[in-house]
């Protein structure tokens, strides 16, 4: 896991990222800008473009900013029951009686067991911070790109960084209940937390540092506060008193008056020179110590917890002088120690780097480690300050956009259901009878016309052999049932196919190619015959020959016709004939050949039987068709 | 994502996600199940569709078990159907007045390609001279053979049998040849030279 810890600091920003877990902790950066702006309206920005600075490029991980705790409110509460949710969702309440400064809706409050209290209940340890502040903090950062997803106050990194450093660890004969109090002594304030085995039990913040001193320099001396904390802290280590040259103050502005030539403009302002003596910084600084300590008295006493310090430890930029280790030794009255943080770590930082860093990046650390584990302290990004990063920040009207769809999409579901069921029982969707679970199913629309006469229960009908097994009508059913709506036409059909084919090639009755009737093409030819009597008048069929063989599907026939007008009435014949082979039920058709069959073989002039008869016998060629609707509508009435 | 970060708004679009997808599946199937319903309804409604399929194949059915008994009958043992139609279409008919020959098969083909073999039976007449027949015997015999009447039984049976050929001659014109003069009327007796009946069935192997 990589985190990136950031503490905005009183006068320089340090930013560390961590790579690993809690306990195997590795240093990937570390980065330190110091803050230019010395007024209050720029210091803002000026920390954010420090904080900018020391991150560098190219940094990535769960990002947590370290708040001053000075900047907070912190109270003690007492509460009657037990539970983190629980008192969350009082505690805000609860802590509005507290706070006179300020209305609690316009801070962030969150809060920190501390341990039990009386009666079942729960200490806490309250802290509220204006929103102000913290969003002219985060929009400063924003400003250059940086969004921390986590904060926290200083006096909790400060906890975390001294309790993954072990520093809580008991030791060999020490007696129970005894306290370890860890101060960083910075430029501004000085944080100071105590803890009881490793549970924090009070912290404070003192609103007082050495960077007095440095404040005091540029008051007396004219100096930028830059340069005053360079010359007092050259005088400090060196012991000897300072003397520099800066540039002379700028005479205010007078307004010009009308008409007056403009006045030239300086090319360098005129240099001064400025003597700072090592008693005076001595001095100011001995001062800040007794007031420091003073303070640091003050609240041992009120924590009633003096007696059970067992060491102390101490970071912070001004923690390594001589004269502040001292009077923390002095204050507490036990070992002072140096909090070694760098030792513990994983890094690859020089000697000098360590010796400058070292004592500077406590809270850092701190608020890095917040994320891998260790305590857990104050989460101060909260309400209106929730970050909303990404998916956060589109959460809302994309869940909108979700609903909207899934509407979209139900109702859409619901209208092509209700259309396809329309269509299934249009088509043959199934009843089945919940009151009588025997009842068979009965089947809506088409297949319910089909199914409707009773048809296909009949086995004599209905009934197949498949995979040597009766196929039924309670089988087709079952088999409808378990298909889908739009097969069971087809499922009905290809079923009765294979009945249809099973009992053709039992029965040997092929209707499809069933021969065509003899009978029908003789009773045809009869009713030719009988319509064209008034035409033909009487005659004689002596012989006639039909052959319903393919391919030469013929009726011949022999007509014999007596009298004069024999070859007339043959004609009629033949004109009927020729009407007949235009109908379209006909079972005759046209010949290939037409002449075919119409022989004249006339009567002898002289017979046995009777004398100088007039007459002949005609043969008649009727081919027939492949097929033809046998008894059809048009024959000749 | 860790579940105690959940809230309402993550929750919707984490089903949505879900439900989203799934719903889109279910609305495609449900259109393609409508789709196939409407082919499946237009397929049965149009002429010769599946609903016309289907009655067609019941009347095939009908058919079949209709004439099965008869036509198993005549199927299996066609003397005997041929007997008895014959001697149903005459009272003086008797039963060594015509004799019945094998069904004889004949390969085909029909115009649609399909090939058949026709079962044909000769029902010869050995006394045919001496036995001419009217008319109406003729068409009573050949429509008792052909429809499978049956003076037993009631039902209306359909028969396999076909008329093949009829080769027929009236008695008295049998003698005038030649251009002889026929008289002015011939008498109702005719000659049945030939005379053959056909079934028909498909031939495997298209």
């Amino acid at each position: 896991m990589r985190t990136i810890g950031i503490d905005p600091g009183d006068h320089a920003a340090k930013v560390v990222e961590l790579d690993g877990s809690y306990k195997k902790t590795r240093l990937v950066h570390v980065g330190m800008a110091p803050a230019q702006a010395s007024d209050a309206a720029a210091r803002t920005e000026s920390r954010a473009e420090a904080v900018a600075v020391a991150m560098g490029e190219g940094r990535r991980g769960h990002i947590t900013l370290a708040h001053p705790c000075r900047e907070a409110m912190l109270r003690p509460l007492e509460l009657p029951f037990t539970g983190h949710e629980a008192i969350r969702k009082v505690v805000k309440a609860e802590i509005e009686g507290e706070i006179q400064s300020g209305s609690v809706d316009d801070m962030i409050v969150d809060f920190h067991e501390i341990g039990p209290g009386a009666n079942g209940g729960t200490k806490l340890l309250v802290a509220a911070v204006p929103k102000l502040g913290l969003k002219a903090v985060l929009t400063g950062l924003a400003a250059h790109k940086i969004e921390p997803e986590s904060i926290d106050l200083d006096n909790m990194a400060l906890w975390r960084a001294a309790h993954w450093a072990g520093v809580f660890a008991a030791e060999a004969g020490e007696a129970a209940g005894s306290v370890t109090a860890v101060v960083d002594l910075g430029s501004h304030s000085v944080n100071v937390i105590l803890v009881e085995g490793e549970n924090l039990v009070e912290m404070r913040t003192l609103r007082v540092g050495d960077g007095v001193v440095a404040d005091e320099l540029a008051r007396r001396h004219g100096l930028d506060l830059q340069t005053a904390r360079q010359v007092a802290h050259a005088c400090h280590a060196t012991g000897a008193d300072q003397r520099i040259e800066v540039a002379a103050a700028l005479p205010a502005p007078v307004e010009a008056e009308p008409g007056a030539t403009a006045a030239p403009v300086a090319s360098a302002a005129p240099a001064r020179v400025v003597n700072v003596t090592h008693a005076e910084v001595e001095s100011a600084y001995t001062a800040c110590m007794q007031r420091i300590a003073r303070e640091l008295t003050r609240f041992l006493t009120s924590s009633g917890r003096t007696s059970r310090v067992r060491v102390v430890y101490a970071t912070g930029g001004a923690s390594r002088s001589v004269a502040a280790t001292e009077m923390l030794a002095a204050v507490f009255g036990v070992e002072v120690r140096e909090l070694d943080l760098l030792g513990r770590l994983q890094h690859d930082l020089t000697p000098e780097e360590v010796a400058e860093y070292g004592p500077r990046l406590a809270v850092a650390l701190g608020v890095a480690l917040g994320p891998m584990g260790g305590p857990e302290g104050f989460e101060l990004r909260q309400e209106d300050l929730l970050l909303a990063k990404g998916f956060e920040r589109i959460k809302f009207p994309l869940a909108i956009a979700c609903m909207f769809a899934m509407l979209a999409m139900f109702v859409q579901w619901n209208a092509r259901r209700a259309q396809l069921r329309n269509k299934e029982i249009e088509i043959g969707l199934e009843f089945l009878d919940k009151s009588d679970a025997k009842k068979p199913a009965v089947f809506y629309g088409m297949l319910n016309s089909v199914f409707d006469r009773g048809w296909f229960e009949n086995p004599q009908q209905f009934r197949a052999v498949k995979s040597g097994k009766d196929y039924l009508y309670r089988d087709l059913v079952a088999e409808l049932l378990a298909s889908s709506v739009h097969r069971r036409l087809n499922i009905v059909r290809d079923r009765l196919r294979d009945v249809v084919e099973q009992k053709q090639k039992e029965s040997g009755i092929f209707e499809d190619v069933s021969l065509e009737s003899g009978l029908a093409v003789l009773v045809r030819w009869a009713e030719l015959l009988r319509a064209g009597e008034a035409q033909l008048g009487r005659f004689l069929v002596t012989r006639f020959d039909l052959s319903m063989k393919a391919p030469n599907r013929k009726l011949e026939f022999t007509i014999a016709f007596r009298g004069e007008d024999f070859r007339n009435r043959h004609s009629a014949l033949m004109a009927m004939i020729e009407t007949e082979l235009e109908r379209p039920d006909s079972p005759f058709v046209k010949p290939a050949r037409p002449d075919e069959g119409k022989s004249e073989d006339l009567f002898k002039p002289r017979d046995g039987n009777e004398m100088g008869v007039t007459g002949g016998y005609f043969r008649v060629v009727l081919h027939i068709k492949d097929t033809f609707r046998p008894f059809g509508a048009s024959a000749p009435r | 994502m860790n579940l105690r970060n959940l809230d309402a708004y993550k929750v919707i679009v984490l089903v949505a996600a879900l439900a989203l997808p799934l719903g889109w599946w279910q609305v495609k199937k449900l259109d393609q199940e409508i789709a196939a319903c409407e082919q499946t309804i237009a397929a049965a409604r149009r002429p010769g569709g599946l609903i016309e399929e289907i009655g067609q194949l019941q009347r095939k059915v009908e058919v079949v078990v209709q004439n099965k008994r008869s036509m198993s009958d005549s199927i299996k043992d066609p003397r005997t159907y041929f007997q008895g139609q014959l001697l149903q279409s005459g009272s003086q008919l008797k039963v060594n007045d015509f004799s019945l020959q094998d069904a004889r098969p004949e390969q085909a083909t029909l115009a649609s390609k399909q090939p058949v073999t026709d079962y044909v039976i000769a029902i010869d007449w050995p006394n045919k001279k001496d036995l001419p027949v009217p008319l109406d015997f003729l068409y009573a015999a050949i429509f008792n053979c052909e429809s499978g009447a049956s003076a037993v039984s009631e039902a209306a049976q359909q028969s396999v049998w076909r008329l093949r050929d009829l080769r027929v001659v009236n008695l008295e014109a049998m003698g005038l040849t030649g251009g002889r003069v026929p008289p002015p009327e011939l008498p109702d007796k005719w000659i049945i030279e030939e005379m053959k009946f056909a079934r028909r069935e498909p031939r495997k192997g298209k």
